[in-house]
């Protein structure tokens, strides 16, 4: 059993289709990068992974279990976790406490608890603490100076990586990371590079949404290629970098256009 | 450190402490029954705009009808004093848990809108409890109100003179912010924020947000309603027009100039707009214009109030309806 | 019984419409809600009430003047709550409607006196209309809601602000880059809904032979809840809206509880609220 099964799975609303039967599975361990012109359907299909689009037709499995019927902090719950292509940060909070949210599927207290402080709690907050200093260790030093700063104060490229190590410290199983680069430079792309290679290594599957495509070359063990809502190829990197459909796609050949 | 990051804790006692000690000695230097009075008032309107604060201010709810759950709390509270011959120490927990069920009655259809939405709705309920309490006159006793309600009494003494209210009040008024205190720097509290900031990041990240909600509201409206019942106990009667959207307005109104999403926001708010009208017979006159030119200097002003976090008004709620990350919200990928 | 009822349903139901429109118009051009409509109707009905009865002046000078009222308050709110937050969001704008409501009801009440002031009544005489005896003032008050209603629509429809007005209610940016004053439009936007809101509060006024301070609470919430049934942004639905809150509360007082009267508009906003926020004829809300 595949870690992550989507099957044939289409999205329409309001006539238009934003996936039409997609279909490719992701194992345990891989890296797998998900490229396409933009409009392809690539962000629709992780707002289904993540339970905020509602699907059409087909199937999305995670480890055996239905995704379409689940609701968002269902999914995260059964280990999805996943990074916006706006990165939807929580301004007024600081560093910390972001990390601190992103445990919070992995804490038991309650409003009971929350009055009582029973010695649990205080060792689960300093449990929360001590993962939110290790995963902001993967970052060097662009976040741990930060740690007590609120969130809008960070640079651009700092909330991207910001909004990772929340869902990093959430010790998903699977990570969906739409445009992680979007907006940084070259020398910044290269360290979200070595940060998935890391990831990897913690044992954490990635699904990889991106536009740029060194940074796809460079960490994908498998590409898939959607355009117009519709898989056009699937494959090695080398393979796919060869793909006359893929080119055709981006130049936009495929449908008669240009 | 900034104003609205204060957290009375063991180790900044030397902030809290002499402020509590003032506060008790404060009554025997001032012996006057009016001062008094206005001070048991402040402390009432403290719990209400400190529990207004966990939906409005912490989880960045729109709700608009608080007053409503005051007067729940406060004719529970009457009720079953005049006709159970309840003491206070049952009506006030009492009154607070029936208006947290209903808390939780109203929230659940209406916590799915957001925004202008959920604070008509919430204005509708208040309007709806209002003409509900007005009527049922075999209940409520209707337009005439409940008088005849009995003081506290503590070890078998009434008590009478606004002394032992004060005391009284400033007991339940440092129980209540110890208890939100705690909530709100919780894991609790942090998925309110988390959802006042960015609700699907929030679900993203495991919280559930609909019944986090519904909590927080649960919480703002039984603190509500025991507000509600120490009023019906000090004032010694109540009626239906104490608790409608006006209240509800001068509630927000001090919650506002406050602060809103801090600790120490709601209690200045509540203090600074009881007292300032009592400052001469002219303010007290026009309490109503005194206010809106507050309300309306601080939004122009400064939003963010006396103790406030900064920004919470401007981003609070959306005039949608949902919220989902749809593919043509976010620039086409 | 029924058919009195019904029209007298019919008649306050227009006023409702009246009211509600304007906070249609309001939401549809500026996207913002304003909580000061009703203190806006209330100024309007004591400006007509006192024409009325202080300056003797016939009824319809007492409407002109009503509604000149609260069109120059109107133009004043919006210069002062809505035009220095133009970016600041939509919940700014909303507390200051808010803190002026509050001033407007407080400075009536320190004016004027909490109780009834009443109005002189006009038309006392009833006719008999399809075999129905109907008061000539209900005639008037449907004839006039009526006619404010053509024109607004004729407005709207047929001239150049009009237009202005419904491509901006479309979209700013775009009406803007069209050449379109949005400010100015905004402002007339404003200013149109408060002398609609005037003028039911002057005809309020006269219907009930008087006016109070505290009359525009009730009376703006009772817009705003026709106007969420007919959809945020539908005159028609407004209208539609005004009028079964009307008929329906006459029901309510005749058959179960006079009391209750006020419960219907409040219960009506709260179901479409929780059932289908966009009412009846509205569009689906875009997010802000």
């Amino acid at each position: 059993m595949s870690l992550l099964e989507i099957q044939a799975v289409s999205v329409t609303f309001g006539g238009l289709a934003a996936l039409k039967r997609v279909s490719f599975s992701l194992e345990e361990g891989e890296i797998v990068g998900l490229i396409g012109p933009n409009g392809a359907g690539k962000t629709t299909l992780f707002n289904c992974l993540s339970a905020f689009q509602a699907v059409s037709e087909g199937h999305l499995r995670f480890r055996g279990v239905s995704l379409e019927t689940l609701s968002p902090h269902q999914v995260a719950a059964l280990g999805v976790a996943r990074t916006f292509q706006t990165s939807r940060i929580f301004k007024r909070m600081t560093v910390l406490d972001h990390l601190l949210v992103g445990r919070h599927l992995h804490q038991r207290t309650g409003l009971w608890a929350a009055i009582a402080r029973p010695a649990w709690v205080a060792r689960e907050e300093a449990e929360a603490r001590e993962r939110a200093l290790r995963t902001l260790g993967l970052f060097e030093d662009r976040l741990l100076p930060r740690i007590h700063g609120l969130a809008d104060t960070l640079s651009y490229a700092n909330r991207r990586r910001l909004e990772i190590a929340r869902a990093l410290v959430a010790e998903p199983r699977l990570l969906l990371l739409d445009e992680p680069t979007a907006g940084m430079n070259p020398h910044e792309s290269a360290g979200i590079v070595q940060l998935i290679k890391k990831i990897r290594d913690l044992g954490i599957t990635v699904l990889l949404i991106e536009h740029d495509m060194k940074v796809i070359m460079g960490v994908s063990d498998r590409i898939v290629v959607l355009d117009h809502g519709e898989k056009i190829a699937e494959g090695l990197p080398e393979e796919i970098r060869q793909n006359e459909e893929v080119l055709q796609a981006y130049m936009g050949r495929r449908h008669g256009h240009a | 450190m900034p104003l609205y990051d204060f957290v009375p804790r063991r180790d900044n006692w030397y902030v809290w402490l002499p402020v509590l000690a003032a506060l008790l000695l404060f009554p025997l230097l001032v012996r006057s029954e009016y001062i008094l009075n206005i001070a048991v008032y402040a402390g009432i309107y403290i719990i209400l705009t400190s529990s207004l604060n966990i939906t409005n201010g912490y989880t960045g709810l729109f709700s608009f009808g608080h007053a409503a759950f005051y007067g729940i709390g406060a004719y529970t509270a009457a009720i079953l004093a005049t006709r159970l011959g309840l003491s206070f120490w049952l009506t006030l927990p009492l009154a607070g848990i029936v208006a947290g069920v209903f808390g939780a009655a109203i929230a659940l259809p209406t916590l799915r809108l957001t925004g202008i939405f959920l604070a008509l709705v919430t204005i509708g309920f208040q309007e709806i409890t209002y003409l509900v309490t007005l009527n049922w006159i075999s209940l409520t006793r209707g337009p005439m109100g409940i008088p005849g309600i009995p003081p506290p009494a503590i070890g078998g003494v009434a008590l009478s003179g606004n002394l032992g209210y004060y005391y009284l009040i400033l007991a339940l008024d440092v129980i209540v912010l110890f208890l939100l205190s705690r909530i709100v720097t919780s894991r609790v509290g942090r998925a309110f924020v988390a959802i006042r900031e960015d609700e699907l990041a929030a679900q993203s990240a495991g919280i559930p947000t609909f019944r986090m909600k519904i909590l927080s509201f649960v919480i703002a409206t039984f603190f509500a309603g025991i507000a509600g019942a120490f009023f019906a106990h000090h004032a010694r009667f109540v009626s239906a027009d104490s608790f409608r959207l006006d209240e509800t307005f001068v509630i927000l109104t001090m919650l506002i100039v406050g602060g809103m999403g801090s600790l120490v926001g709601p209690v200045l708010g509540a203090v600074l707009l009881v007292v300032l009208p009592e400052a001469s017979r002219f303010l007290a006159e026009y309490r109503g214009v005194v206010y809106g030119l507050i309300l309306i200097g601080v939004i122009l002003f400064r939003p963010e109030g006396i103790a406030g976090v900064p920004g919470i008004i401007q981003t609070w709620g959306a005039l949608s309806r949902e919220g989902a990350p749809s593919a043509s919200e976010e620039p086409a990928a | 019984m029924l058919v009195p009822q019904l029209i007298n349903g019919l008649t306050q139901g227009s006023l409702y419409a009246l009211i509600a429109i304007g906070f249609v118009i309001i939401f549809g051009t500026m996207n913002l809600v304003t909580f000061a409509h009703g203190e806006v109707y209330m100024v309007g009905a004591f400006v007509g009430a006192f024409a009325m009865t202080l300056w003797h002046l016939p009824w319809f000078v007492a409407l002109a003047m009503g509604m000149a009222a609260a069109w120059v308050l109107g133009f004043l709110i919006e210069k002062v709550a809505f035009r220095p937050l133009r970016t600041a969001g939509h919940m700014p704008p909303l507390l200051i409607t808010i803190g002026l409501s509050i001033i407007l009801k407080d400075l009536a009440v320190v004016l004027f006196g909490a109780e009834n002031r009443p109005v002189p009544s006009i038309y006392e005489q009833t006719v008999r209309l399809a075999g129905v005896q109907v008061s000539v003032l209900q005639l008037v008050i449907l004839g006039l809601a009526g006619f404010l209603f053509l024109v607004l629509h004729l407005l709207i429809q047929g001239t150049k602000i009009g237009r202005a007005m419904r491509a901006t209610a479309q979209d700013h940016e775009a009406a803007s880059a069209m050449g379109v004053n949005v400010n100015r439009v905004f402002s007339i936007a404003f200013s149109l809904a408060s002398c609609l809101g005037g003028a039911a509060g002057v005809m309020i006024g006269i219907y009930y032979n008087a006016v109070y301070p505290t009359m525009g609470g009730t009376a703006g919430l009772k817009g705003f809840a026709a106007c969420i049934f007919g959809g945020l942004t539908s005159i028609p639905g407004a209208i539609l809206g005004g009028i079964i809150i009307g008929v329906v509360e006459n029901l309510t007082v005749q058959f179960l509880a006079s009391g209750y009267r006020d419960v219907v508009a409040f219960l009506v906003m709260v179901i479409v609220l929780v059932l289908r926020p966009q009412g009846l004829l509205g569009r689906k809300l875009k997010t802000v």
